[in-house]
């Protein structure tokens, strides 16, 4: 059969062909990632950007600033139609999407990653940070896509130096421009720790493959890690994993992976 | 802290005052304009910018930056829209939250329902949509960054995506915005026409401004959109649009030259391979038309 | 220290299981750990609403959550999405091409886990409508309080996952002793305190499993009557092929 035609019809005996040699279609090997490629400052509009591609996965992330009472950070990733076909399907984004949210939400506020009081700048007002995170391109792993984008961009982020608001009754804060009375300083986002994470996929014969591609994922289950300050978050949704030997087998890979992308965001 | 299920409950705020959650206020920008009144920005396309799309493009003016993918042809679905003898087309433009400092939901959101309908009814002008029946296009647009002239913009931006899906087309679209200032009171002169304002130039325009856009087909010296919004005399009206039309001619070129390029390369690499070569190419990077068999609607 | 209702830390609320507390769809089940109660329909095989939703090899698993009062949120589509992937690894989808299965999960008192307990009644809804399954997939939680020193719960109630510092939601087949999903949210753990929950999460899944499988074998007689008397209603070409698998599977 011609190879193209098995790629599409049937993808899973195409792989196993690949995975028998210790390679994949793509030419990488099993625990090969894709080139990694960030760009910082890619929007004039937002106080922190950052855009970040893996292989053919490409993703932007933008961060807006409000104030609150309590200060924090509130990701939000956005899977929207034009990043692929699979998700013309409202239904089928929502449920990743707010999974995505809701994960990096809580990873990124962690004591451990985030420390909110550099947020707090006047009396009760906090600066509370969206991070707004759009896949432009998916072609598998959006977890590490978007973690890494959200990084990046709060990274990036400079908060600006913030007046009282002239002629408004209520307390009201405004940016402040050069020369004028600042009741906040300008100040860069620092993170405490970076939580940086890494996905495998199982493949049918029970491989697993670090950074998978779309087709990857759709093949098997896939295990996200996230390492944060020497501990482990896990989150594996679906399918099958040896239960006794999986983690062992996995975290020493993760962890020397994480090395790498710890240098990618060192990178000026 | 509940994994899933019912969020916590969240404690009732104690005073109801004025809820504290706002966006500071930035600075009024001074617009101030380098260029010449006559003068565009600096301009960039890019072509299949997104490889799992059918057709994309990516357009960069000064700081505006906008996206546009295509889905498609696929099934036109049976139960929701009667499979017609005329083939479909599903616009919907989106602006990503980031794409301004001043940013607001509600009014972005009204300003795509105006767009998806300009811009639904004027690429459905030069769509040869007969030959698609029983058949639909999907086109988004994602407004990545808003500085100004958006809706032309996007405009070509869509019809660089559709030329690039290989969607059997009339003419390629381009366009341009113009402005008009009116006189001023004090200053002696006539009203000013500025081409390609940027968003603080636009938010710096005083009363009785006006604007129109102009879509134009380059190789058919066709208008196919004309929009303004804003009193306009007769006579500024004609310069207007004539700037706008030579503008739009030279954009057209632009755009023209931009798919040739593309597709000499692409022709390049399909030599390259059939002549048995060996291709230098990234594995991370493959290229699109190696890489893309499935644009997601077999 | 102590839990509030004197269980140890090892110890699950009492399971129970209520097959097919709803007649009219196609497999029902009610699960609950002490008062946290989810209920859970099926229905199909059956044509898609849709044709986008058709596969031409496989069945399409729908997983539809209800809170229990106001409209779905992002929490549950967090659930849908978690429990479509879970079904999806147990339910043989090539057995029924061309058709979509549908979940129902309906939430009907809270009280911690309740992740857990929604997978374990969509599953046992999946096995009353006798749909052809590979394995089983039952679902525990656990929370895990690391100070002073580190103590894992398991199967927390509400009160009990607001003391803790991460928990962890775990789903085993274990017939082949192979992890279907897990998730954790709060604090990032050791590779020690991961292999530990495993390891109490397998035990406790078995448990469990055992308490439902007791209850579907002492229904088995009745409800196998009953599905006959549904396949009229349903009319010729809907699927009945895996029913008889499904419970063969179940008694043995």
């Amino acid at each position: 059969m011609d190879a193209d035609l098995l790629q599409r019809f049937n993808p899973e005996e195409f792989y196993r062909h690949f995975l028998a040699d210790g390679l994949r279609p793509d030419g990488r090997s099993l625990r090969e990632p894709r080139r990694a490629e960030l760009q910082r400052k890619a929007l004039g509009s937002a106080l922190g950007s950052a855009s970040l591609r893996l292989g053919r996965s490409s993703a932007l992330a933008g961060v807006r600033g409000e104030l609150d009472e309590i200060g924090r950070i509130e990701v939000s990733v956005d899977l929207p139609p034009l990043c692929s076909a699979l998700f013309r399907e409202k239904h089928r984004a929502l449920g990743q999407m707010s999974f995505l949210s809701k994960t990096l939400t809580e990873v990124l506020n962690l004591q451990s990653v985030f420390d909110a009081t550099q947020l707090v700048c006047h009396g009760e007002a906090s600066w509370v940070l969206h991070v707004h995170i759009i896949c432009l391109n998916y072609d598998g792993n959006a977890f590490d896509l978007c973690l890494l984008a959200a990084i990046a961009a709060l990274e990036d982020t400079d908060l600006p130096a913030l007046m009282k608001e002239p002629g408004t009754e209520a307390e009201r804060l405004a940016i402040a421009p050069a020369e004028s009375e600042i009741v906040a300083e300008a100040r860069k986002l620092v993170l405490l720790a970076r939580p940086l994470p890494v996905t495998f996929a199982r493949m049918p014969g029970g491989q697993w493959v670090q950074d998978p591609c779309a087709v990857e994922e759709s093949l098997g289950a896939s295990v996200s890690l996230c390492l944060v300050d020497g501990r482990w978050l896990v989150f594996h949704q679906g399918g099958g994993a040896d239960a006794n030997r999986f983690l062992e087998e996995l975290m020493p890979v993760a962890r020397t992976s994480t090395e790498k992308l710890a240098k990618l965001l060192d990178d000026p | 802290m509940a994994l899933l299920g019912e969020p916590p409950v969240q404690p009732e705020r104690q005073d109801f005052s004025a809820p504290l959650r706002y966006a500071p206020k930035a600075p009024p920008q001074r617009s101030v304009r380098t260029r010449r009144k006559e003068e565009t920005r600096p301009c960039q396309l890019r072509i299949n910018a997104v490889p799992n799309a059918a057709g994309s493009a990516y357009l960069e003016q000064g700081r505006t930056k906008i996206l546009a993918t295509v889905y498609g042809p696929r099934q036109a679905e049976r139960d929701r829209q009667q499979a017609r003898a005329e083939g479909q087309l599903f616009v919907e433009v989106h602006f990503a939250p980031f794409c301004a400092r001043d940013f607001n939901k509600e009014e972005s959101e009204k300003r795509a329902v105006l767009y998806n309908s300009i811009l639904q009814s004027t690429l459905e002008s030069v769509i040869l949509l007969e030959r698609y029946g029983k058949t639909a296009f999907d086109v988004t647009l994602l407004v990545l960054e808003d500085d100004g002239a958006v809706l032309t913009g996007s405009l070509a931006a869509a019809s660089l995506a559709l030329a690039d899906a290989k969607v059997e087309m009339r003419d390629l679209i381009a366009g341009a915005t113009v402005h008009l200032k009116p006189r001023d009171a004090s200053a002696a002169g006539g009203e000013e026409l500025l081409l390609d304002c940027d968003r603080a130039e636009e938010l710096a325009m005083p009363e009785k401004s006006a604007v129109l856009h102009l879509g134009l087909c380059p190789a058919r010296g066709l208008v196919c959109l004309l929009h303004s919004v804003g009193p306009l005399p007769p006579k500024p009206f004609e310069q207007m649009v004539l700037l706008a039309k030579d503008t739009a001619e030279a954009f057209g070129a632009e755009m023209r030259r931009c798919l040739q390029d593309q597709v000499h390369r692409r022709a390049e690499k399909k030599r390259a391979r059939s002549f048995g070569e060996i291709l230098e190419v990234d594995s991370s990077f493959l290229d699109e038309d190696m890489a893309v068999l499935d644009d997601g609607y077999g | 220290m102590a839990r509030r209702d004197g269980r140890s830390a090892n110890q699950l609320r009492p399971p129970q299981v209520e097959l097919r507390p709803l007649q009219r769809a196609d497999g029902s089940a009610r699960f609950r750990f002490g008062d946290c109660t989810v209920l859970a329909a099926v229905y199909g095989p059956k044509e898609p609403r849709t044709r986008h939703r058709e596969l031409c090899d496989r069945c399409t698993l729908d997983v539809v959550v209800r809170p229990r009062v106001g409209i779905p949120g992002p929490q549950e589509r967090q659930m849908e999405a978690l429990l479509a992937r879970q079904l999806e690894y147990v339910v043989l989808a090539t057995e029924y091409p061309r058709t979509q299965i549908s979940v129902i999960v309906q939430m009907s008192c809270c009280d911690g886990s309740t992740a857990a307990v929604a997978g374990n009644a969509a599953h046992l809804a999946l096995l009353d409508a006798g749909v052809a399954m590979k394995a089983t997939a039952m679902c525990v939680a656990l929370g895990v309080k690391l100070s002073p020193e580190p103590v894992i719960w398991l199967d927390p109630t509400e009160l009990e996952e607001a003391q803790c510092d991460a928990l962890i939601s775990l789903s085993m087949d274990g017939s082949r002793n192979q992890l279907v999903s897990h998730i954790s949210s709060g604090a990032p753990l050791d590779a020690t305190i991961w292999s530990s929950c495993i390891e109490a999460a397998d035990k406790s899944c078995k448990a469990c499993l055992d308490t439902a499988f007791s209850r579907v074998s002492r229904d088995a007689g009745t409800a196998r009557r009953r599905h006959c008397g549904t396949v009229d209603r349903r009319g010729a070409g809907a699927v009945r092929k895996g029913s008889k698998r499904g419970w063969q599977f179940a008694t043995g």
